[in-house]
């Protein structure tokens, strides 16, 4: 468009009023959640400039991960933190961490341990070539975590059972 | 030390590449978009010279980064004589087009803009597809110098990888060299590459309707629910978006403007597509071939088949130093693409077809009014003015679409739910550029022109 009316005028005001009137409806008026575009604003960023400054106020990087990713970064980081220089961990099944998690327990899959917490000794439940070469193994309760080790207090022939039973 | 004055000399350098690779083509266009237009360009230019290093067994590192952009915005002046035409336009003293309405929409954009730069600094990276491969890749390819790394090597990841460490590299490399210049979760790119395209959209509705109704038409391409969510997550599709419609609107520009040097510019940003994903090439390769017949109209059919063949070359050349260099020469292990493709099948097609439209385009909580809007007005348009006009994003929207479904019905690991409903980013834009130049919208345009002129 070539031709450019003036900055102010009583037209482009006009204008400017109906662009105002749009813009609110698009952004604010949710119509009983017909209007998917005030929906999709408040959930994307309206929720974001809302709480901007309490966001703003945690520094730390490892607690804003921990706030993103909550379980999947907590349960890594433990079992990172507890091993022992000999310990080859096998990675659980989804389904069993699914089982005692809110969100999907994609921790459990290696690339996702490594982007967690590193590269480690481990080995991916799927991998049924390297399986048996696990000797520590985890286990999930509703509240807890914990690297369980053969001879030790947890029977490793009943976890990897109900490994199988969450498949 | 503080990522600031690394990101600003990158940022800095990486606009000149862009610019001068510009100029050095003859592009001549408004500054609104030429200036992000230049930035994307460079983007694509700094990650190929940073690839070429890797190539090289040079270790990746922040001094890398800063030679390889340097080099990369040198390089184009090459061709001083045209750069400089681009440079004294940059410089020219700015007319005030905007109105009262164009100030407010531009605030409301900055602030989304400034809240999705916000959400890509503050936020890790979200989406598994991301933290499995590219970010994965750039994670260890910092830590060790190089893309070779643990990733292809560790016995914990053998036979675990998928394909999404292999995707095309632009949005890896990207992630590497921002978390080089010292961003904890790298991807604050993704909002500055999703902003730089918009503000492009924007200027091109702008050249073809009224700045009202393009205003209105950029608002609601801007707040388009997924496009808006991937505005600041780390994913290859929306980048990816940017490259095939920016090259597919200077197709459509330079035809209709009779440009050539449009045609050109458009070569670099269908490479950078074939760059960030791989698909692109085959969805590149059928809307570029059904719009020949269109830019023979506009040039005769010697240029348009060369244009046909410097496209073609300069994305099979990114495609293979990727999929078949890196991959071959340098790589320890392979993607399993092959055992994905399932060949193809009619009836799967058809499947896919009808899953992407009841269960993805029909989806308002995705796409909100986009494809009803679009529908409505192509409709109308058709049936009160008898005309597709334009074109050329028409072909581009149809033959994205059937791309995306071949790519659905012949890759196993293509999923209509996930990987073609990213894959619709690329023809969100393009519905809302065809809205613009619809005969209809032309009409509305000159009515509202001559009201608002007081005529």
């Amino acid at each position: 468009m070539n031709e450019h009316p003036a900055i102010f005028s009583l037209r482009g005001l006009i204008l400017t009023i109906i662009m105002v009137v749009v813009l609110t409806l698009l952004i604010s008026a949710d119509f009983g959640g017909a209007n998917t575009y005030a929906t999709a604003y408040d959930a994307r960023i309206g929720l974001y400039g809302d709480k901007l400054d309490s966001l703003n106020k945690i520094r730390s990087w490892k607690q804003r991960l921990f706030m993103r990713h909550v379980a999947n970064v907590e349960i890594p980081t433990y079992i990172a933190n507890h091993m022992r220089p000999t310990d080859v961990l096998l990675l659980p099944p989804m389904a069993y961490g699914n089982r005692y998690m809110k969100t999907n327990a994609i921790w459990t899959d290696p690339r996702i341990f490594a982007w967690m917490v590193g590269f480690h000794p481990v080995v991916a439940w799927s991998d049924t070539s390297r399986r048996k070469l696990a000797n520590a193994f985890v286990v999930l309760t509703a509240n807890q975590v914990w690297i369980a080790r053969r001879n030790g207090a947890t029977n490793i022939d009943s976890l990897l059972n109900e490994y199988e039973r969450g498949l | 030390m503080s990522a600031t004055i690394p990101l600003i000399a990158s940022l800095s350098l990486e606009f000149i590449a862009g610019y001068a690779a510009l100029g050095a083509l003859r592009v001549s266009m408004p500054r609104t978009a030429t200036i992000p237009l230049a930035l994307l360009a460079g983007f694509f230019l700094h990650t190929v010279s940073f690839f070429v290093c890797a190539l090289c067994n040079v270790p990746l590192t922040l001094t890398t980064l800063m030679l390889s952009a340097a080099v990369t915005a040198a390089a184009p002046h090459v061709w001083w004589k045209n750069v400089q035409e681009n440079y004294k336009r940059l410089v020219q003293t700015p007319r005030w087009t905007l109105s009262m309405y164009d100030v407010v929409v531009l605030g409301v954009v900055g602030y989304i803009a400034f809240i999705a730069t916000w959400a890509s600094w503050y936020w890790p990276v979200t989406p598994f597809d991301a933290m499995a491969g590219i970010d994965l890749v750039a994670k260890q390819t910092v830590e060790e110098g190089t893309i070779v790394n643990r990733v292809f090597t560790d016995p914990s990841l053998a036979g675990q990888l998928s394909n999404q460490p292999f995707y095309a590299p632009f949005a890896m490399l990207m992630q590497v060299m921002y978390r080089l210049l010292g961003f904890e979760y790298g991807q604050v790119w993704v909002s500055i590459v999703a902003f730089g395209f918009a503000t492009f959209v924007w200027s091109t509705l702008r050249q073809h309707v009224h700045a009202f109704i393009a205003n209105i038409l950029f608002v609601l391409y801007l707040l388009t629910p997924e496009m808006l969510g991937y505005s600041y997550l780390l994913q290859t599709d929306f980048l990816n978006a940017a490259f095939v419609v920016t090259a597919g609107i200077l197709v459509w520009q330079g035809a209709e403007k009779k440009q050539p040097s449009l045609l050109w510019a458009s070569t670099l940003f269908l490479a950078g597509a074939c760059w960030s994903r791989s698909e692109s090439i085959l969805l590149v390769a059928i809307a570029v071939a059904a719009s020949l017949p269109f830019i023979a109209r506009a040039f005769t059919w010697r240029t348009t088949m060369i244009y046909a063949g410097v496209a073609a070359g300069v994305c099979l050349l990114v495609f293979m130093a990727w999929h078949v260099v890196f991959f071959n020469l340098y790589l320890p292990v392979h993607p399993y693409s092959g055992e994905q493709l399932i060949g193809f099948d009619i009836s799967r097609f058809f499947d896919v077809v009808t899953t992407t439209i009841t269960k993805v385009v029909a989806d308002t909580g995705l796409w909100a009014g986009t494809f009803l809007i679009f529908v409505t007005l192509f409709v109308v348009n058709a049936v009160s003015t008898r005309k597709l006009q334009p074109i050329i994003p028409l072909i581009w929207i149809v033959c994205i679409m059937v791309g995306l479904w071949i790519v659905g019905t012949i890759f196993s690991a293509a999923i209509v739910e996930q990987t073609l409903r990213r894959g619709l980013f690329k023809v969100v834009p393009f519905l809302f550029i065809y809205m613009a130049g619809t005969e209809l919208a032309q009409r509305a345009s000159n009515r509202l022109t001559q009201w608002e002129l007081g005529r």
